[in-house]
């Protein structure tokens, strides 16, 4: 093994070995873990951005009772309260304790006819509080479980009107013709752009933004170590250092930071259940590891002192967790996003062309990075 | 008490030294999260062509009844508000999903409607862009379930009566022209959805739009982040000065009010700042429902004003989360960390009520939750003097926590 590579993985220890000591790190490390498992926790609990109360005025109507039913299966939005009374109902949303309530009229197989014949019928009463686009999305899903029942009323309807025999205007015999896809009634699957893989179906927005906010706490570590090494260099610890090697020993001090966090991360989405596949994530965290690196050591050297550095860093994060997909797409600012190395990490786990542009500014910022520490402290004592 | 009043007073100088520097942080914080919280809310001024979010379709519709339907839904009364489909080739469909102009796009492979019409096993292909599993695509993903349910069923009943057409022994064109008048009663049919429900709307009542929720939950976090920017006024190198302060029988609990004063104080300037510079913006101006009734550059300062012990709870929680660490870095990070876990619990990102039933029980209680619920009763006018009890135990609990802490630190160090 050559010298300068003993001597490169001597301060990668040593490096690593410092920032282990630190208890302040050691607390986001153990952070980490704890935060994916309470929320893998919390959201198998029931959980949803429109809470609805659900009655029947005919609980014996099986039609309702099978609507109910559908509706209560959780589902990525909806809360979903079943009250004994209309009155009960009405009562939750005017006092917010429902977002909308969702009262079944009685005898739905026979509005359902009048809606084929051309009819003026409604199928359920609804009151709500403001008419938002998570309540008009809970809405149509209602459509999707009440449209069966209004699709074949109006086929039948039609049918009957066909010159057929009556063997065939048998109710069964109509129900055979319209069941054309037999017990696999799934029309649409689901895939990403540039990827054979599946798409999950059952992530939640609880969950949703883990990877996000994991990759936020990833960017913490690497400011964190940024301001450590900012506080000892100003300290004079490194002073017996040329500023080359110095340079280098910034980016190995955050780069030790982030891949110990890096492990840590990739472990939690493991055991989270959100991790795709291990060479597609393992690609994707070592070129967010490289280029967290050379963001952080570039705000580290222009913010040089650690009281600028520890007033930037939450400024930073929030961007960084505002812009990036991480609660929400915000399809605007694409320059400023870009620069970002979060937003190319989790738009790069399902395109890998993403994978590409967080290299080059991996490369980009660790670059310029050095050569501007190197630049600025260069009027330091060389051997 | 007048070594009380020169600490105090020295603070204070302190602090009105470092409020430049801090103002200017903290209006570059506002300036951001006020954009990202506009963009998000989506600009009241903004077209309803930019509220829609856009899905491609993809594929040969050529003699399907898929295409009648899928018109039909491109012409929804409702999801015109906020879905579009649009066909387009796959070319086309994938370099705007790559820049996010569209949410998806569905993929008709080549055989579908032949599949369809034979029972077969074909499937249409949703897409997803290339954004993670944020809320929008969640949504997305349900309403293209229900788009699935409507074309399933549409496509069981059209050619469903095509066959029975056929053992009618119908002409080829007359079962075709049913076919087509079946398929426009079911377009007809969608269009007229929204008439199978009886709608009421109740209003508001004493409750928060979904906007005037977002608004109270972007003061809390300016909040949680001004104090984050405070760390060099707060944060000490060492105890020295406060040894010896503590040894001229300046008690603790004394140090601590003379250096959360200033700190606070920092809070009351921006809230004026900001509410004044609110208003002179927006003063003039029809403001939005889910504001309360205000006039002018004084009606915005008012609101600022009630809203100050909302920033008291998050201002003594802050200070005590700064006496708990020591150096600028540790601080730093548990201030950040715990902004982070606090929003999300609380409620500040997604609203409180969407959130599992454990966070739900917990958040009236965390610092954020008080705060919070304390600036929503500002928001809807519905004050109390409870809301404003429970504010003032949060500080008085938190600034005695950060004097025993500061005690230990005291006596525990060896001279």
């Amino acid at each position: 093994m050559s010298k300068t590579f003993k001597r490169l993985l001597f301060w990668y220890y040593a490096l690593n070995k410092r920032l282990i000591k630190k208890v302040s790190f050691l607390i986001i490390l153990l952070l980490i873990p704890l935060f994916t498992i309470f929320m893998a926790n919390t959201a198998k609990e029931e959980s949803g951005f429109v809470r609805i109360a659900l009655v029947s005025e005919d609980p014996a109507d099986p039609i309702a009772a099978d609507i109910i039913a559908k509706v209560k299966e959780t589902t990525k939005i909806t809360v979903v309260t079943e009250c004994k009374t209309e009155r009960e109902a009405k009562i939750m949303v005017e006092r917010g304790e429902a977002d909308t309530a969702w009262v079944l009229l009685p005898d739905l197989e026979s509005r359902a006819e009048k809606i084929a014949a051309g009819e003026k019928e409604h199928l359920i009463r609804v009151y709500l509080s403001e008419d938002n686009t998570f309540v008009r999305a809970a809405r149509e899903k209602l459509l999707g479980m009440l449209f069966p029942i209004v699709s074949y009323e109006i086929y039948e309807d039609a049918a009957l009107k066909l010159p057929l025999g009556d063997e065939y205007k048998t109710p069964e015999f109509l129900a055979d013709a319209y069941d054309i896809f037999g017990e696999d009634t799934t029309l649409i699957e689901y895939g990403y752009l540039d990827s054979n893989q599946e798409a999950p179906k059952n992530s939640d927005f609880i969950t949703a933004p883990l990877r996000g906010l994991l990759g936020a706490v990833m960017l913490l570590c690497g400011l964190a170590a940024a301001l450590y090494f900012n506080s000892d260099d100003h300290e004079g610890i490194f002073s017996n250092l040329t500023s080359l090697k110095r340079g280098a020993i910034y980016l190995f001090n955050n780069l030790a930071a982030l891949t110990i966090s890096g492990t840590f991360v990739s472990i939690a989405l493991m055991l989270s259940g959100n991790y795709t596949s291990f060479p597609r994530e393992s690609l994707m965290m070592l070129l967010y590891i490289l280029c967290c690196t050379g963001f952080c050591t570039l705000l580290g050297t222009l913010l040089n002192t650690p009281a600028k550095l520890s007033v930037a860093l939450p400024i930073v994060l929030i961007l960084s967790i505002a812009l990036s997909p991480v609660f929400f797409n915000v399809r605007k600012f694409h320059l400023i996003q870009s620069f970002f190395p979060l937003y190319h990490y989790l738009y790069g786990i399902n395109n890998l062309q993403f994978a590409l542009s967080l290299g080059l500014w991996a490369i980009g910022y660790i670059a310029v990075a050095y050569m501007i520490y190197t630049y600025k402290n260069r009027g330091y004592i060389k051997r | 008490m007048s070594n009380f009043f020169k600490y105090l007073r020295a603070q204070t100088k302190r602090t009105i030294k470092l409020y430049p520097a801090i103002l200017a942080f903290t209006l570059v914080l506002v300036i951001g999260v006020s954009i990202i919280l506009s963009v998000m809310l989506g600009s009241r001024s903004e077209s309803e062509e930019n509220k829609r979010i856009r899905v491609g379709i993809v594929g040969d519709l050529d003699n399907s009844y898929l295409d009648i339907g899928i018109s039909a839904l491109k012409s929804m009364d409702t999801s015109r508000f906020y879905i579009e489909f649009e066909q387009m080739s796959e070319e086309q469909a994938k370099a705007e999903l790559k820049t996010g102009k569209l949410m998806g796009y569905v993929h008709i492979p080549a055989g579908f409607v032949d599949s369809v019409a034979n029972g077969g096993s074909l499937k249409l292909k949703y897409i997803i862009g290339n954004s993670p599993a944020v809320l929008s695509s969640l949504l997305m993903q349900e309403i293209i379930d229900v788009i699935g349910s409507i074309i399933v069923e549409s496509q069981c009943a059209v050619y469903g009566y095509i066959d029975l057409a056929e053992i009618a022994e119908l002409e080829y064109k007359t079962r075709v022209e049913l076919a087509n008048n079946l398929s426009v009663e079911y377009i007809g049919h969608i269009l007229k959805r929204e008439q199978w429900y009886d709608i009421h709307t109740l209003g508001i009542g004493k409750g928060l739009t979904f906007e005037g929720y977002y608004v109270c939950a972007f003061f809390i976090l300016l909040f949680l982040l001004w104090g984050t920017v405070c760390v060099n006024l707060i944060t000490k190198r060492d105890l020295s000065l406060q040894r010896l302060l503590f040894s001229k029988k300046n008690v603790v609990f004394g140090q601590i009010t003379a250096e959360y004063a200033p700190f606070f104080g920092v809070f009351i300037a921006n809230i004026i700042i900001l509410f004044a510079a609110a208003g002179l913006l927006l003063g003039g101006k029809e403001l939005p429902a889910f504001l309360p009734d205000i006039a002018g550059v004084f009606g915005f300062i008012k609101l600022g004003i009630m809203l100050i012990p909302a920033a008291a709870v998050i201002s003594a929680m802050q200070f005590m989360l700064y006496e708990l660490t020591s150096g600028v870095v540790s601080a730093v990070l548990l201030q950040i960390l715990s902004l982070v876990a606090l929003s999300y619990a609380s409620g500040l990102l997604y609203p409180i009520y969407s959130l599992p039933q454990t966070l739900q029980a917990i958040s009236p209680y965390l610092p954020t939750g008080v705060a919070f619920s304390y600036a929503s009763r500002v928001m809807t006018g519905d004050m109390n003097a409870e809301a404003l009890i429970n504010a003032a135990v949060y500080v008085a609990l938190f600034l005695s926590v950060a004097a025993v802490v500061r005690s230990i630190k005291i006596r525990g160090s060896r001279i």
